[in-house]
């Protein structure tokens, strides 16, 4: 069984990793956009706690909680062609991909930013920095370490979401997978290829992941 | 505009069909995956170290591989074998499996994060291993992460979405079929994302509660 | 034959020698104090008789004659009792709970049996009105004293006190002092490792001076406090009794 799996990893090798490809590029693009999202939803839900504005970030984050990443994917796949806005299956993905993880992120922003002492803000404030600045320069930075983590695991999950993109046609690793599959009739060692190859882009991202906060110096003691 | 009305009435005719199916699957799947979640989280606490290497892979390849490929591995691979099980059996199954790691990882982190003194009395007052379980360790464990598993189940619900690329009926599948057949995407998909939404919402002001009552009686720690 | 014996007992936390040569006996119905600085092994000492501490690496402790080491943990855990220094009482079982369900469970108890002797342990130390209160509720030095009806629920031989006042704020160590000193009269036969140097010097009959594993000194208390042989006792004694 493993070495049919082996096997046809080899012979089908190009499909695989252009599902692979797709899989990292769409995961890559939905992270960084998400971040933006992310970084400005829960800079805002903790800075204008009260306020319209971030009750409505709470909205979007309790509705992306609460449902299915595949409703999600295809409120928007079907959604947007009745607004009149085409798009190839890979980009829809992508931006359900970052109206996820932009919800998961701006709550660990916000999290990062609470688990900040008030002191941090007082004396902030007491210096005469603006609320901007403060939030900016000093809040967010400190944050970091603690929201870095959580943020990497998220890409994780990403790549692990990019496996809902099959049910929009678009060509990653579980269609890649199922493609092979249907051709071979070998499901299994079809299947127990993409199982070791999402492994392997988790191993290594755990890999980088270390490696660079040991580098950073992310260290427990570095907080306050 | 009576159009969409009657778009609206048959999704909804729909979703309470396919909503009993969604619940009997994660309830279904819950309490395998919790199971499995108490045996893994205690096993990981070991004295041997292969069975602690056994359960820490377990719940790695589950954390690493998504979802809707392992329960295609299942559904497609099994027959392979000549084992036939129809979709359903095979939904629960990939479900419990799954996310019986992730309640692995809970469970393990609560029986962590206990008093160790409390064990200590437990042994200094002559508990044999069982009970030491049973009625101290598991216990307070329990107590500890319930808030934990109630978000697993909602994460159960919502995987159940997932299974109806197996063919099943659940209210995804159904809301699907309407869109593409009425092309309201925005009424259908609406009505199905506040159903989960109305669900999943309960359970999480649930699991507050009992964080809020669980806190209270273990702040002696 | 002593009723307790300790002889050259050595015990060894990984590589660290936590106790060495240590001997020591004494017999029902007394009381051995066991003070000494802190990492001075002492604590370690009272665990390893109930073995929470792990086996010895050598030597042997002796209850009645009979070696502590082979004997069955049934055995061991009935006679032995112990009372902790955070007191340990399960947080998620109600007051008489915490002293009913062990009796039950290793004694075999019925329900209403071990409900009984709670209720009457806990009327003792004047917290019969807290029975169905849970740990939570209770200050410190009510949960030590719970945790005292609850060991003693097991009729031990021998009770053990790993520092049962250490922590407690100092307004309630009177109270719990007294349920130990009404121990002591009524004849339990305890050790117990303690800087009260108030409560040594009134109820025991022998104080024994723990320094880096060692037992450096050893007597009853008025020579041990008046008249401390080693100079490693006189400098311990003289910071404590400072304070």
């Amino acid at each position: 069984m493993f070495s049919d799996a082996y096997d046809l990893f080899w012979q089908y090798e190009d499909t695989y990793m252009e599902g692979l490809r797709n899989a990292l590029t769409a995961a890559a693009f939905g992270l960084c956009m998400a971040l933006v999202v992310g970084m400005l939803a829960g800079v805002t839900r903790y800075a204008s706690r009260g306020s319209i504005i971030g009750r409505a970030v709470a909205v979007y984050v309790s509705f992306v909680r609460n449902t299915p990443l595949l409703v999600q994917v295809y409120f928007i796949y079907f959604g947007l062609p009745a607004m009149g806005v085409t798009l190839s299956a890979f980009w829809t993905g992508v931006i359900a991909l970052t109206f996820n993880s932009g919800a998961y992120i701006a709550e660990m922003v916000r999290g990062g930013l609470n688990a900040i002492p008030r002191g941090q803000t007082e004396a902030a404030m007491s210096l005469g920095l603006r609320q901007r600045v403060v939030l900016w320069k000093v809040l967010l930075p400190q944050a970091g370490p603690t929201i870095l983590p959580a943020v990497t695991g998220q890409f994780v999950q990403l790549i692990k979401d990019t496996s809902l993109l099959y049910t929009i046609s678009v060509l990653e690793i579980t269609k890649a997978a199922d493609d092979v599959g249907n051709e071979t009739y070998q499901f299994l060692p079809a299947y127990m290829v993409s199982c070791a190859i999402y492994v392997a882009v988790c191993i290594v991202l755990n890999l980088i992941v270390d490696l660079y906060e040991s580098r950073a110096g992310f260290s427990r003691h570095q907080r306050a | 505009m009576i159009d969409i009305i009657s778009v609206a009435r048959d999704a909804l005719g729909l979703i309470i069909t396919g909503l009993p199916i969604v619940l009997m699957l994660a309830v279904a799947a819950f309490f395998p995956a919790l199971f499995i979640g108490i045996v893994g989280g205690l096993l990981a606490s070991s004295r041997f170290r292969l069975v602690r290497l056994l359960v820490s892979v377990y719940v790695y390849v589950f954390r690493s591989t998504p979802f809707l490929m392992f329960i295609f591995l299942v559904y497609y691979g099994l027959p392979q074998y000549d084992i036939d099980i129809g979709p359903v059996t095979t939904a629960i199954i990939a479900l419990s499996l799954s996310h019986g790691a992730y309640m692995t990882e809970i469970i393990r982190g609560g029986l962590r994060g206990l008093d160790k003194g409390q064990g200590e009395a437990a042994v200094a007052l002559g508990f044999g291993l069982f009970h030491r379980l049973k009625d101290i360790t598991l216990p307070q464990a329990l107590m500890a992460i319930i808030p934990s598993l109630l978000g697993q189940s909602i994460l159960i619900i919502k995987d159940t979405s997932l299974v109806s690329v197996v063919g099943i009926s659940e209210i995804t599948r159904l809301g699907r079929e309407v869109v593409i057949r009425t092309n309201e995407p925005f009424v259908v998909f609406t009505l199905l994302a506040l159903t989960y939404f109305v669900v999943c919402f309960l359970l999480e002001l649930f699991a507050r509660q009992l964080e809020g009552r669980a806190r209270r009686v273990l702040s002696g720690q | 034959m002593p009723f307790f014996e300790a002889r050259d007992v050595n015990f060894h936390f990984g590589k660290h020698h936590a106790l060495r040569d240590i001997s020591l006996a004494f017999e029902k119905s007394d009381v051995l104090v066991v003070c000494g600085p802190s990492g001075s092994g002492k604590s370690t000492f009272i665990r390893t008789i109930n073995r929470l501490a792990g086996p010895l690496t050598s030597g042997d402790i002796k209850l009645e004659g009979k070696s502590l080491s082979t004997m069955r943990s049934k055995e061991l855990y009935r006679k032995v009792g112990m009372v902790f220094q955070r007191f340990n009482l399960f947080q998620h079982l109600s007051v008489l709970d915490n002293i009913a369900l062990p009796q039950r469970r290793a004694l075999g108890r019925s329900r209403k049996e071990a409900n009984e002797r709670a209720m009457a342990l806990l009327e003792r130390v004047g917290l019969g009105e807290k029975a169905a209160a849970y740990p939570v509720q209770l200050s410190g030095g009510q949960q030590q004293r719970v945790a005292i009806c609850r060991a003693l629920a097991m009729d031990p031989e021998l009770l053990l006190f790993d520092e049962p006042t250490s922590a407690l704020d100092p307004e309630m160590v009177g109270e719990v002092l007294q349920v130990m000193r009404e121990l002591v009269t009524s004849g339990m036969t305890m050790m117990v490792v303690t800087h009260e140097m108030g409560f040594a010097r009134e109820l025991a009959s022998e104080v024994v001076f723990l320094e880096s594993g060692q037992l450096i000194e050893k007597g009853p208390p008025a020579e041990f406090f008046s008249h401390p042989k080693e100079a490693r006792t006189r400098a311990f004694l003289d910071q404590i009794l400072r304070h």
